[in-house]
This record gives structure tokens, C-alpha cells and sequence, in this order.
């Protein structure tokens, strides 16, 4: 049931245009997230927002879109092998830094990107989802749980407990500033 | 109850964010792609069965946070956005404050509180843009480069100093990146000369340091380096600042 929608519907392409322009983002972090490799990542995303087209008709807006495109991305991802996330990581996403306002601001995103995605390589898995679609991506606990099909309690303990990592690292990352 | 993120933790995950993006650029160009592709019948390659994700309560307090992400907003600065930001950015962005101020309340998880509790408006100012280490601008200032000035702006001149700190800045990391450091030290000499207490001085150092380094003068960079650092210990930038020309350099 996969071509429910007739191709050609181009007002389904308008609310996928518009979804896409909501979430692209969003979905293409989450891909990576997931692991799948920078060089598949344009190529996955596409996939996300195709399936998502297809299956508009089935999707109920009950303000879950992000939740709803997260569990395609994973399914999607799964077909993808998983990059080497360590090394990975870092070739994308500079796309922005380069419209950085000044100086200041482009190295201290950079030191941000390194502290934040060794911190994330670190983590476990049942803690870094959540932490990453909490902390970095704003999702609310329901709509977390809703993504990955979690109880909503096991929502806020991994997310406590990330958090809380998270702080001791960012302490830890204070004091070495001031330290030397 | 959950403790939301410290204000140093949401501001370094806040710039994380700014560093993960498909760039306005890519996002319009897959836009068109996708479009085509569905407009066309493209099926997807997998098969796929997204279920739908079941409602649990949510708590408007939240939303406030996440519908102001994964906006072109994201490439926004988040803090008062140093008065230079603005220069560079698109001219579409809207006033800085908006998206920063609605992603500052993340998941507070207020597990079982009703929709109801949802705040009416995000505060006027993020309350911890004050602890950050980065001097959020002026007001004044910082607004001074999102619009034009019309003819009744009074802050021309502050605005003109900014954009000729901006240009020369500009120059110089453009001379960096086109590894040509000799221009780019000759052009922080002249912000220097220009600017001694500039808006960017911290960025000229930091600049300078790089160049030299490039330069193949790394001794003195890692001089500079050390002064830098005790003269900022505090710096957001003090740890990029330890790993400039690190190779020879040992630790007592």
C-alpha cells in the first residue's frame, strides 16, 4: 500500500514541501543520529520525506509530525550501514558555521560541536536518544516517548540521568577554562 | 521533578545545534528534489510502515521550545547576537531574540502537568544570556545591523564602526582561509591600530595567534596563547585557545 497517494497530487507535495521545510533539519540530524553515514544522509532524507508523502494520508495530526518522522527516519535508517560515527560526525555541519556572526562565536561553536559530540559518542544508547532529542533537538518527554515507543517515566529517568552527565561534564569543561 | 539544563549547559548545546545544519543552501536544493521526486510517482526504495505515534499529554510549556526550532532561526546567534553576527547573516533572519528566547525552555518534563500550565509568552530576554561569558551586545547595537537605518537613526556611527571592525575581521579570516597569513596579520594590525578596544578583540587575538601559527611563527602564537589565557581564563574560547600550534609545545 505503499503508492496510496496517486503521484502527481501536488497539493500533498505543498504539505510535503512545507513539512520539509519544518523538519528537514531536524530529520537530517536525526539520520545521522542514527547512523547513518554523511555520504548517505541527502540520500535517507529524500527517502524520509518520500515515505512521509506516500503515507500522508495515513498520518494524524495530533502534533506528533516530528515524533512521526523520527520513527520513519529510524525505519530508514536502518538501511543504511552504519558510518563510522567517531570520525563521521564532523564532516557536515560546518555548512553553518561559516555564517557564524564573528570570530568569537564560530570557535566557541566548534569547541561546542567537539564537546557535545564526544559527549554523545559516550553516552549509552538508552540515554543518548533521548538526550538528543530532548536537549538538542527540543522534542517535549511525550513526544519523545512517543518516538521511540517508550514509557513516558523511562523518558525522564534517562533524560535525569544524561542530564546530570551532562552538567558534570560541562562543570569539569568550566573549571579546566579556568584552571590554566 | 526535572531540573532543566544549566544556562552554560543549554547555551553549549544551543551552539551544537547552530553546528549541525543542512545550511539554507542544501535545504532548498533537496526541497527541490524531494518536490520532484514525489511529484514524478518516486517510490520510496524501502518499505517503510511509520506507525503513528500515539499521543501522550503534552505539555504546552515545551512547545514554546520546539516550534522555534529547525527554522532557518537555527543559524541564528544565540545570545544577543554579537552586533557583527548580524552583518553576516541573511537578511530574512528575524530579530535574534525571538528564536532564542522560545528555545530556551526545554524540557522542563512536567511529567503529568496539565496543557494548561503553558506559559503565555517566553520572557523578554533569555535569563541566562547574562551568565554567558560571550558580552551580549547593546541593544542598540545589536539591532543596529538587522535593519537599515532609516533616516532618523541615530546609531549610524556606532553602526559604522561596527561594519568597518567587520570588514577588516572579514579580511582577515578570509586571508586565513586563502593561507595567506601574512595578510591577515598585517590586516589585524590595522584593526588594532584602529580598534584597541574594539567589540572584537578577543577574535583579533585568537585571528592573530592562528596566523601566526600559519605563518610558521608557532613559538610566538603559543606566547600570545598564554597571554591570552591568563588574561581571559574564562574566555569561551580559552580551550580552542590551549590547542593553537600545539605540536612542540610541553608542558612543564
Amino acid at each position: 500500500m505503499i503508492d496510496a497517494l496517486p503521484c502527481g497530487d501536488t497539493r500533498a507535495a505543498a504539505r510535503i514541501a512545507e513539512i520539509f521545510t519544518g523538519h528537514a533539519d531536524f530529520v537530517w540530524r536525526s539520520l545521522r543520529r542514527l547512523g547513518v553515514p554523511s555520504a548517505d544522509a541527502d540520500d535517507a532524507l529524500q527517502e524520509v520525506f518520500l515515505v512521509a508523502y506516500r503515507r500522508m494520508d495515513d498520518y494524524e495530526d495530533r502534533g506528533l509530525m516530528r515524533a512521526w518522522l523520527f520513527s520513519i527516519s529510524r525505519q530508514v535508517s536502518s538501511h543504511y550501514h552504519r558510518g563510522n560515527k567517531r570520525t563521521e560526525e564532523r564532516h557536515r555541519g560546518l555548512v553553518v558555521i561559516t555564517t557564524a556572526p564573528d570570530l568569537e562565536e564560530t570557535l566557541a561553536r566548534r569547541e561546542a560541536e567537539r564537546i557535545v559530540n564526544a559527549f554523545l559518542d559516550e553516552l549509552e544508547e538508552p540515554q543518548r536518544m533521548v538526550f538528543y532529542l530532548s536537549d538538542i533537538e527540543g522534542l517535549t518527554a511525550p513526544e519523545i516517548a512517543a518516538s521511540l515507543e517508550m514509557n513516558l517515566n523511562t523518558v525522564y529517568g534517562r533524560l535525569r540521568q544524561a542530564r546530570k552527565r551532562f552538567e558534570r561534564l560541562v562543570t569539569a569543561q568550566a573549571q579546566q577554562g579556568t584552571a590554566s | 521533578m526535572m531540573t532543566p539544563p544549566s544556562p552554560q549547559a543549554q547555551l553549549l548545546l544551543s551552539r551544537y545545534k547552530t553546528t549541525q545544519s543542512l545550511g539554507e543552501g542544501e535545504t532548498a536544493r533537496l526541497l527541490e528534489v524531494v518536490r520532484e521526486r514525489a511529484l514524478r510517482g518516486d517510490l520510496p526504495r524501502f518499505d517503510v510502515q511509520p506507525t503513528t505515534p500515539a499521543p501522550v499529554e503534552a505539555g504546552l510549556l515545551q512547545r514554546v521550545w520546539a516550534s522555534s526550532l529547525g527554522k532557518v532561526g537555527v543559524t541564528l546567534v544565540l545570545l544577543g547576537v554579537p552586533v557583527a553576527g548580524l552583518l553576516v547573516l541573511q537578511s530574512q533572519s528575524p530579530a535574534p531574540s525571538a528564536p532564542v528566547q522560545a528555545r530556551l525552555a526545554p524540557v522542563v518534563a512536567a511529567s503529568s502537568e496539565p496543557a494548561t500550565a503553558a506559559p503565555q509568552a517566553p520572557p523578554e530576554s533569555p535569563p541566562w544570556v547574562a551568565d554567558t561569558e560571550v558580552q551580549p551586545e547593546p541593544r542598540g547595537a545589536s539591532r543596529a545591523k538587522a535593519e537599515r537605518p532609516g533616516p532618523g537613526a541615530s546609531s549610524t556611527s556606532t553602526e559604522s564602526t561596527i561594519d568597518e571592525e567587520m570588514r577588516l575581521m572579514n579580511a582577515a579570516q578570509a586571508a586565513l582561509r586563502g593561507n595567506d597569513p601574512q595578510r591577515a596579520l598585517q590586516l589585524l594590525r590595522e584593526h588594532a591600530a584602529a580598534f584597541p578596544a574594539g567589540k572584537l578583540t578577543s577574535a583579533r587575538e585568537v585571528t592573530r595567534m592562528l596566523a601566526l601559527c600559519q605563518s610558521g611563527r608557532g613559538e610566538q602564537a603559543r606566547v600570545e596563547a598564554d597571554r591570552f589565557l591568563s588574561q581571559h581564563p574564562g574566555s569561551p574560547f580559552a580551550d580552542r585557545v590551549k590547542k593553537i600550534c600545539p605540536e612542540p609545545r610541553s608542558k612543564p
